[in-house]
């Protein structure tokens, strides 16, 4: 499959800080690229670096084919975190308006903006200014005003953020749809959520440097399954079970224990329950937990605030 | 160049459909007309002051006083002519001196109540003090300073009169001598001609340029750095750039200002010609004659886009390193205060356009766009006009190129703006 873009040992300095060090990941056309990190790995300036804002200090960027990121701005859709848009321009305006920096005519921009509004239900304030718009319309206008163009690479720094649930659920969808008609979307987000729902491809940066590059499955393989037991347990019994590398302990307000007990990576939970049936242990309850992204993100970030 | 042309357009657009444009548009004029048109108007409706000469001396000053102020003023051709004043006699009665007199005046002056043919708005009390002749000038509040000038010559003239009488001099020669002035003709040594109010009309008109020119310069600039610093603040600048180059939306927005400005001056002039057409046609031709002369007009345009440019380009590249106003205008008030320079000398230069300091301050590239329409009047000379102009442009030019630089590291720049940090940004030192 052919390559969307690709970062080779990208490094951007700002004196003696390494925002992205020597960062190499591959996204491919069609594909959904989740970009995930905690706050200042460096996933903006990664972005901004991808967009031809800013030059990295050494390595190289190639966005659909184009070595400069700049000469590929008409097939890029961006959407940043924090949105701009003319607050007195109306919302079909303003999508027009930057429909035609990347070269799409009025006369095909219009019907166009029209008909995303209408989908994304904003018909009634098509011809309403930005400023009266409550904040999640003018983010779902801003994302239209992203991909009006119909972009082959979509960039959007953390879309999700701001939005009540059915308009999280909305851009879901959207993002979803561009992958289905071809278009490749990165998104940098610290909902890992959204980036499990739709992610084909993790990539995980953290202090600059890349954590993970691999699919959901394998970035969630990293953290270990869980076997939650609840009972009046010792918390030393419970370590000692097979398979078992740490425990943390939750008392709860029945007077009993509960108990999660990382698993080895080598253990499918099933010894541990075993031995703690065969030793006779006051098990009231028990769970075995495959691990989440969110689970994988603090192990592979390091612990990091998502 | 399309995307920096609809830049402009949204740029131009954004401004002519706010109030403060047309506003702008309707200011000048409506103050022109305003501050033109008042006192005349009040001088055309007011009616002519009624004053009391009360002479103590019995030397005959009431009549010439009141021949000297009675006298018609005529205000332009074909108008209806004024008088500055009209004398009235003062009830006052018999009084024995001037302080007498004076108690009474200021009693009829404090007087209230309708317009009486008794009331009175000022009066001259003329008295001998100590075998001089003094007047007490008395008014309601100030005096006139018209009104006490043209009484003080009269007295003057009659005192002169009757000193030269009484050396013996014959009153028909005292009369004639009255009117002995010599005639001045103004010449110039370059036109090698008599010269007169049309020669001086290149020299208003430059200096009219020049205010405008910088009218133009720091509204048009003013206008680019609020524009550029909301932009910033409300983080379209950093979707602008995912679009276009930042050359591009600088100069898009420098081209989209340009032309609010231009149309601002553009109506203005056009405004002041139909005006100045209707009011005297002879000066609008005179005007359109000194634009024309030399290629007077050819050269204010060059000014007009150096100038512009130099300020512009500046303005915005400040623009983007700030989040608030506050920020900008801290940043540009050392431009501000620099700018307040050529407005000082713009002003002399309509009475010494070849002053030797000028000359070399029009050279300085912030000032010539301003001072050197202003020394239109002294025709300097083609090499000067030539080489300033280049200068200017070679500097509109580095100006630009610097703050295309500037814009671009301004627009995603973050936190407190430090000059030290611009500077560095600017050398390619990061961090």
């Amino acid at each position: 499959m052919a390559e969307a873009l690709a970062l080779e040992g990208v490094t951007k300095r700002y004196g003696a800080f390494a925002a992205v060090d020597d960062l190499s990941f591959r996204a491919e056309a069609g594909r959904i690229l989740g970009f995930l990190g905690p706050n200042g790995a460096g996933k903006t300036t990664t972005l901004r670096m991808t967009l031809g804002l800013i030059q990295p200090d050494a390595g190289k960027i190639t966005v659909l084919g184009e070595t400069d990121p700049s000469r590929a701005r008409d097939r890029v859709g961006f959407l940043p975190e924090e949105r701009g848009l003319y607050r007195r321009m109306t919302a079909l305006d303003a999508i027009v308006f930057f429909a035609g920096l990347k070269g799409v005519p009025q006369r095909t921009a219009r019907p166009r903006a029209l008909q995303l509004l209408e989908e994304q239900g904003l018909g009634p304030a098509a011809r309403r200014q930005v400023r009266h718009l409550s904040k999640g319309m003018g983010q779902k206008v801003q994302l239209i005003a992203a991909l009006i163009h119909e972009p082959d690479l979509v960039l959007l720094d953390e879309p999700f953020s701001g939005l009540d649930p059915v308009n999280q659920q909305a851009v879901e969808a959207m993002v979803r749809g561009l992958a289905a008609r071809g278009a490749t979307v990165v998104f940098s987000t610290h909902v890992m959520q959204h980036a499990e729902r739709l992610c084909d491809q993790v990539v995980l940066i953290a202090g600059g440097r890349k954590a993970f590059d691999g699919s959901v499955d394998a970035a969630r393989a990293a953290a270990p399954r869980t076997l939650v037991l609840e009972g009046d347990i010792a918390p030393e019994a419970v370590r000692a079970l097979p398979g078992v590398t740490g425990v943390s302990v939750e008392l709860l307000e029945s007077g009993r224990r509960r108990i999660s007990a990382a698993l080895a990576a080598d253990s499918n939970g099933q010894a541990p329950l075993q031995a703690a049936f065969a030793q006779g242990l006051d098990v009231g309850r028990f769970e075995l937990n495959e691990p989440s992204l969110h689970d994988a993100f603090l192990v592979l970030a390091g612990g990091g605030d998502s | 160049m399309k995307r920096l042309l609809k830049i402009a357009r949204r740029e131009y657009v954004a401004y002519v459909r706010t109030v403060g444009f047309w506003l702008s548009i309707a200011m000048l004029p409506l103050m022109a007309v305003v501050l033109g048109g008042a006192p005349a108007l009040m001088f055309m409706t007011a009616p002519p002051a009624r004053l009391a000469v009360v002479d103590l001396t019995g030397g005959g000053y009431a009549g010439d006083i009141a021949r000297a102020l009675t006298a018609p003023i005529p205000s332009r051709p074909g108008a209806r002519p004024r008088k500055l004043a009209q004398i009235v006699p003062a009830a006052i009665g018999p009084v024995r001196d001037a302080a007498e007199a004076g108690r009474r005046v200021r009693t009829l002056l404090l007087g209230s109540g309708p317009r009486s043919p008794a009331q009175i708005d000022g009066a001259a009390v003329i008295h001998d003090d100590a075998g001089a002749v003094r007047v007490d000038f008395w008014s309601r509040n100030l005096p006139d300073p018209i009104l006490r000038g043209v009484v003080r010559q009269a007295v003057a003239d009659r005192m002169r009169a009757q000193r030269m009488e009484a050396e013996g001099v014959p009153p028909a020669a005292v009369e004639a001598l009255k009117s002995v002035a010599p005639a001045i003709a103004d010449y110039s040594a370059r036109a090698a001609a008599r010269t007169g109010l049309r020669d001086r009309i290149p020299g208003i008109v430059g200096l009219a340029f020049g205010m405008l020119l910088w009218m133009a310069a720091i509204s048009g600039a003013g206008i680019l750095l609020t524009s550029v610093v909301e932009e910033k603040s409300s983080r379209v600048l950093e979707v602008l750039l995912a679009s276009a180059s930042p050359s591009e939306i600088m100069l898009g927005k420098i081209l989209g200002v340009a032309c609010v400005t231009l149309t601002v001056l553009g109506t203005w002039i056009g405004l002041g010609a139909v005006g100045l057409y209707g009011a005297a046609p002879g000066i609008a031709g005179d005007v359109a004659a000194a634009l024309l002369d030399q290629g007077l007009v050819v050269y204010l345009l060059i000014y007009l886009v150096g100038g512009y440019l130099m300020y512009a380009s500046a303005f915005a590249a400040i623009g983007s390193f700030c989040e608030t106003t506050r920020e900008a205008q801290t940043l540009v008030t050392p431009i501000m205060l620099l700018l307040t320079v050529p407005m000082v000398f713009m002003t002399q230069a309509i009475v010494r356009p070849d002053a030797p300091f000028l000359a070399a301050l029009s050279w300085f590239p912030p000032f010539t766009p301003f001072l050197m329409p202003a020394r239109a009047a002294a025709h300097p000379p083609t090499w000067q006009l030539a080489g300033s102009a280049a200068f200017m442009l070679a500097t509109a030019g580095a100006s630009l190129w610097i703050s295309t630089r500037a814009f671009a590291l301004g627009a995603l720049s973050g936190g407190r703006v430090e000059p030290r940090k611009i500077l560095r940004l600017l050398l390619g030192r990061s961090g």
